[in-house]
């Protein structure tokens, strides 16, 4: 400013330079510790306990326009919409009943099989509370953290199929990683044959890519793919996405086959976060999730 | 560090932009939108430079770190840096006719995402589409005279110098 005086400014020019130049070392030691050693995850969650009111803040404007879009809708569409969810109610509810038999033959077939698994999966149903500022990764944040029991590495659905998974906790919010990160892969099978591959993100919300298919592979535009719990990261059977596009690259070992998300990668609010299924105790070879779902 | 009469501004403001950075937007429109960061930590480090230092850059850096859920530090690196030009040029950028402000920002905001760029080159992360990664130059750069008016209109009311 105007008032400094000349000498002042020299000195002044030193001490910054010497900020500067700590400020440069303590945050390369921080990038080269959080990388080498994992999260920081203690300063981290500390940190974030201080941001934590700003980023629940930051959705209150959202929620208010909900609100008031819901105060202001007509009666008619309340009770047209009203309908079509008891329809969909008694549609889920059949459904559900055929499930329970068929999930007690399931039952019943796995301890002839011996391998009984407790199908009971807790779930936890989690809010997006912030897109991401950053450039390098497709990520979303939810408002649930390790106060209820959300930890590194879960996985997250939503109604559809496999959204991603979790990424770094903090008391209050964690990160979920989306499958169409141009860093993300998952472990997934074709429904129809049990071929296996890799569902990797492409970077675009619309189309993952499946890897290391032979080119002799049977793959039909339309074939359903799950993840295949194999690495034990994601639980098994959990739908990924459908085929839309099957070629073959001259000189390429594998065939390139595209899918399309079933999940509502960019237009999902609601996200579920999945516990693994419990392996029932003394089967200590059946809890393997490799070798429980070949 | 700020021993000012009404400091708290300063915190408050960079509140404001982490929450408008964490708003909830659809992702196609996210490179679009400008780092409202980036025009805070450059309006304070061109205007209140005795008591906006490297240190604020820093510490503004890690939290934006922290509610991007990214890497501790890249942001942190990358701003101690543009506090450190934004100082070294106040007086130039202060007396500069808006226009050249606006050119200014926008280069600022180009030399951060660059800088981010290279650090996440080392760290093997490519940007999600590449041809829309420097979209927030020019939109950052659009909002300036409106930040510089507004922020002129805080600094004179509360007396911040």
């Amino acid at each position: 400013m105007a008032s400094n005086s000349a000498p002042r400014l020299y000195k002044e020019d030193f001490t910054t330079r010497v900020k500067f130049v700590l400020c440069l070392m303590a945050a390369l030691a921080l990038m080269a510790v959080d990388r080498r050693y994992g999260h920081l995850n203690d300063f981290r969650i500390a940190v974030a306990n201080l941001v934590d009111p700003i980023e629940h803040a930051a959705q209150l404007p959202g929620k208010f326009v909900e609100t008031a879009g819901d105060y202001t809708r007509r009666q008619d569409a309340l009770l047209s919409e009203n309908e079509a969810l008891r329809d969909q109610n008694l549609y889920l509810r059949v459904r559900l009943q055929q499930l329970q038999a068929l999930e007690n033959e399931n039952n019943r077939l796995r301890t002839l099989l011996d391998s009984p698994r407790k199908p009971g999966q807790r779930v936890l149903v989690s809010n997006i509370i912030g897109a991401n500022s950053d450039r390098f990764q497709q990520s979303v944040r939810i408002d649930k953290g390790l106060r209820h029991g959300v930890y590194e590495g879960q996985t997250a659905v939503d109604a559809y199929g496999v959204l991603g998974q979790v990424t770094s906790v903090e008391t209050n919010s964690a990160e979920v990683l989306l499958i169409s990160d141009v860093n993300h892969e998952l472990p997934a099978q074709i429904l129809r044959t049990g071929q296996r591959a890799v569902a990797a993100g492409s970077g675009d919300n619309s189309a993952l890519r499946l890897r290391y298919l032979p080119l002799d592979a049977d793959v039909q535009i339309g074939d359903v793919v799950t993840t295949s719990g194999l690495g034990g990261r994601f639980p098994a059977d959990i739908p990924v996405g459908t085929v839309t596009s099957v070629q073959t690259a001259p000189g390429q070992q594998f065939l390139q086959v595209k899918i399309s998300p079933d999940a509502k990668l960019n237009r999902t609010r609601d996200v579920v976060l999945v516990w693994p299924e419990v392996p029932v105790q003394g089967e200590v070879a059946a809890s393997d999730p490799t070798t429980a779902t070949q | 560090m700020i021993h000012v009469r009404n400091w708290w501004i300063v915190p408050f403001t960079v509140i404001c932009a982490l929450m408008f950075s964490q708003l909830p937007i659809p992702q196609a429109v996210t490179p679009a939108i400008p780092t409202w960061t980036t025009l805070v930590v450059i309006y304070w480090a061109t205007f209140l430079t005795p008591h906006f230092g490297v240190i604020s850059g820093f510490i503004i850096g890690i939290l934006l770190d922290v509610t991007d859920g990214v890497l501790l530090g890249q942001n942190a690196f990358v701003l101690t840096i543009i506090v450190f030009i934004v100082r070294h040029q106040a007086k130039r950028i202060a007396t500069a006719p808006m226009v050249q402000q606006v050119f200014l920002v926008a280069m600022f905001e180009g030399v951060r995402l660059l800088l981010l760029l290279a650090v996440n080159f080392f760290l093997n992360r490519r940007p999600v589409d590449f041809s829309t990664y420097f979209l927030s130059c020019f939109t950052t750069a659009i909002i300036w005279p409106w930040v510089y008016f507004t922020f002129r209109q805080l600094q004179r009311r509360f007396d911040l110098r």
